[in-house]
């Protein structure tokens, strides 16, 4: 076993979180490594950061997220937010920062929750969505046509626009029609195939050859997630040119080409702020001596290899994302063996007999309890001083129900590497 | 049967990351992808053993879906386990199996290499070869060293008093780019080190990517029976392409369940890996020459999957005047001899886009990376010359130019 390189900073995982700290810390003149054992689960999302969607099951949806996770953490302080909602708005700031000099917009709408339509026709709420998932002047539309292509899984034009018509997404008297096209193959169709299809003038011409009748200048194009394979594609306005209507995307099931689009975006930035990144390895274990982390053990295949930072930061994710496990012992995190709050003392599955529940099962809000310097702590003591945890491992936050996954992972992945020193 | 089916298939959550991760579904509708050709037919193989998705021989074991997934399965191992299900893809007969032998087809050619290359420059030999082979007339065939690498290597004195190290050429270095591996010779020995390299086979990889998982089988056994003296000795074993150091570090174990294979897997290191180790360590010695060029650096995806990051970007800074950039652009499409094939030929040429796209939009004079395919492939797909990382180390010169094709 070498002795390997010495870093700032060592990022542990690949996500949302991982990338907002490396990101931040590289800017700030820190020499950082980013290891990741998958593409992260950033990949499987809408693309969209969802800050703060609903407050509970019952809830109406939030307005202005940030303000009502100032007014939640209040009565809620064991909610992980509560350890960032200090630079909630600098980190959002500084996401769309990044987006912009990669040539990649997204768009918010007046510090609200905006609502975009899911693949299933339904709508949803987000907080910054790409661009090319906003229509602009929705007020004025007369006619929303959604497209499928046939062969491809998941998107059903007919299921969307009667979903869609039930909504009250659209203005009033604006139809509602599904075209369902054969193009590019005759069997199965795959989002990437189409894209990278579309990202040809000859695609595109195709394309718009089968729609060019159909659509009018108040006409919403609404399309799957297939145009343009790259961050800063300029498939939807070449579309929008050719056939002089807006065009959307509905991201899909995942795994999703919006999110894929934003993770190679974050990667690339991190690239180019010197940060090193190694994929396709495990963090198996730490070397701690006292309270300070000073190395942690990377596996590659059967190669195992120390390596030592002075800063630690955990961005592993929970169950989806490897970060947790859970056993018939309990739950474990898998890096540092911090220990897991779950919120109730005894076994789990004890907690809530109901798993389908509404309230959410408690299993979903266990992860790593964290004190404001996002520093893991076990009955309020810090465990590590070096080590700091952020995104999805954390502990109190039940991602799916409040719609908070990207948006938990960017301030608090933020905040993580703006506090090593 | 390996490990992967009991212990992994499970792990599988079906959520098909890997397909949109996959660089050859995204450009050919006719392979389903590595999950449905993958994990997902594994499954029906409980209750029928030959069941097997068609168009799994499309799978160019580039093993981005490895890197990909979030829940550790080893998918382009069950992949290889479907391909040989199948049976083989290639044509049958001797000359349909020799891209799977590049080791053969270099030990023929190196009789008399100089006649080989014209051949292989001359359009009717190239389409008589497409003919009886299957390799497309348009693809980039690397032409034959004048002399295999093993004999340059007798040519070069060695320090008898260093510290040894066992290095593994692979057929690349052995019979295309003898330079690489000399070069690699000339650093170790400014490092006090002496290179022994002991007689081998082809690692294996192009006949089990191809589907012949027995007859790999078998050059990965003799492999190991002819290194493990020296894994036991406790020797390092240095390789320079990523799909060798592959092959010995994890696929005879996890694919191939060649017994004794751990022994060996246990001191193979990637030998850019190595010298950067010891660059680490303020150890490297070596007079490094200026280098006034702007290079693009290409990762291999076999290097990415072995999980080592770039020690090659650390090394190179080394290198005074010399700026490297990550062209970070995915895979080059080649695949070892997949590109080569007439019927993949214009997919590799799709797969391999982006990064002719990088190459070109960053301005590079030049490409380092550690696969020589990937370099074939990328210098047939730009233009630019390419060369191994440990070329640019080695004065420039000392070889002769590193050039590429």
């Amino acid at each position: 076993m070498s002795a390997g390189c010495q870093y700032d900073v060592v990022v542990i995982g690949g996500g949302m979180a991982g990338l907002m700290a490396a990101a931040r810390a590289a800017s700030r003149g820190k020499s950082v490594l980013l290891l990741a054992a998958g593409s992260g689960t950033l990949s499987l999302s809408t693309g969209c950061v969802d800050v703060w969607g609903y407050a509970g099951p019952n809830k109406a949806m939030a307005v202005n997220p940030v303000a009502e996770i100032r007014e939640m953490i209040r009565y809620n302080p064991d909610h992980p937010y509560a350890a960032a909602a200090d630079m909630l708005e600098e980190s959002l700031a500084f996401f769309q920062d990044l987006c912009r000099q990669m040539n990649c917009h997204y768009l918010a709408k007046d510090q609200a929750n905006q609502l975009l339509p899911t693949a299933l026709g339904t709508v949803r709420p987000t907080y910054l969505a790409p661009a090319g998932q906003v229509p602009r002047n929705p007020a004025d539309l007369k006619k929303a046509v959604v497209v499928g292509f046939k062969g491809l899984k998941d998107f059903f034009p007919a299921v969307i626009a009667t979903n869609l018509k039930r909504s009250g997404w659209l203005p009033a008297g604006c139809r509602v029609e599904a075209i369902q096209l054969e193009l590019f193959s005759p069997g199965e169709l795959r989002a990437e195939f189409l894209a990278r299809r579309l990202e040809t003038s000859e695609g595109r011409v195709e394309l718009a050859r089968h729609l060019k009748t159909a659509v009018t200048r108040d006409t919403l194009l609404l399309l799957p997630a297939v145009l343009g394979t790259r961050w800063d594609s300029t498939v939807a306005a070449e579309l929008t040119a050719e056939l002089d209507c807006q065009v959307v995307e509905l991201p899909g099931l995942p795994p999703s080409l919006p999110g894929k689009r934003l993770s190679d975006m974050l990667f690339t930035c991190i690239r180019r702020a010197g940060a090193e990144v190694r994929p396709g390895c495990t963090v198996v274990g730490a070397v701690a001596e006292d309270r300070t982390c000073r190395a942690v053990v990377v596996q590659a295949g059967n190669d195992r290899q120390e390596i030592r930072a002075r800063y630690f930061i955990l961005c592993t994710g929970s169950f989806l994302g490897g970060g947790l496990t859970a056993g018939p012992d309990g739950i474990r995190e898998t890096v540092f063996n911090l220990p897991v709050w779950t919120g109730h003392t005894g076994p789990v599955s004890g907690a809530n007999a109901d798993f389908f529940s509404l309230s959410g099962h408690p299993v979903l809000r266990s992860g790593i309890k964290v004190n404001a310097q996002l520093t893991p702590v076990h009955e309020g003591k810090e465990i590590f001083t070096n080590v700091l945890a952020a995104g999805a491992v954390l502990a109190g936050s039940d991602f799916t129900r409040e719609k908070c996954g990207n948006g938990l992972a960017l301030a608090t992945g933020y905040k993580a590497g703006s506090l090593v020193d | 049967m390996t490990g992967a089916r009991e212990v992994n298939l499970d792990q599988c959550i079906k959520c098909s990351i890997c397909t949109m991760f996959c660089p050859v579904a995204a450009v050919n509708p006719r392979f389903a992808g590595p999950k449905q050709c993958g994990p997902d037919m594994m499954r029906f193989t409980l209750e029928d053993p030959a069941a097997v998705y068609p168009g799994v021989h499309y799978c160019s074991n580039c093993k981005n879906c490895d890197l990909a997934c979030p829940s550790g399965v080893r998918i382009s191992v069950i992949n290889q386990l479907a391909k040989a299900r199948s049976g083989t893809a290639g044509r049958p007969g001797i000359t349909g199996y020799l891209p799977a032998r590049p080791d053969l087809a270099g030990k023929m050619a190196s009789l008399w290499p100089g006649l080989v290359n014209r051949v292989l420059r001359w359009p009717l030999g190239r389409r008589l070869l497409e003919k009886s082979t299957g390799l497309a007339s348009r693809a980039p065939l690397p032409p034959y060293a004048p002399l295999i690498f093993r004999k340059l290597l007798r040519r070069v004195k060695q320090n008898a008093a260093g510290k040894k190290v066992v290095y593994f050429p692979g057929c690349f270095v052995e019979y295309y780019r003898p330079a690489t591996g000399l070069a690699l010779v000339r650093i170790l020995k400014e490092n006090g080190y002496q290179v022994v390299v002991p007689g081998m086979h082809c690692c294996g990889l192009p006949l089990f990517s191809n589907g012949y998982l027995n007859k790999a089988r078998r050059l990965a056994a003799a492999n190991v029976q002819s290194l493990a003296e020296y894994a036991l000795a406790g020797m390092s074993i240095l390789t320079t392409c990523p799909s060798c150091y592959l092959s010995l570090k994890v696929e005879y174990g996890e694919l191939l369940d060649v017994p004794g294979s751990e022994v060996v897997a246990e001191k193979v290191t990637d030998a850019v890996a190595f010298l950067a180790n010891l660059a680490a360590n303020g150890e490297l010695a070596g007079n490094f020459q200026p280098v006034e060029l702007k290079i693009g650096y290409h990762q291999p995806c076999h290097h990415k999957a072995a999980g080592i990051g770039i020690p090659a970007l650390r090394l190179l800074k080394h290198i005074p005047a010399l700026a490297v950039q990550d062209l970070a652009a995915g895979c080059c499409g080649m695949s070892g001899s997949y590109g080569l094939k007439r019927d993949r030929y214009p997919l590799a040429m799709a797969v391999g886009r982006e990064l002719f796209r990088a190459v070109g939009e960053t301005e590079v004079q030049m490409v380092v990376t550690e696969c020589g395919m990937c370099g074939v492939q990328i210098n047939h797909g730009t233009g630019v010359m390419v060369a191994h990382p440990v070329e640019i180390m080695a004065p420039m010169g000392w070889y002769g130019p590193a050039t590429q094709n």
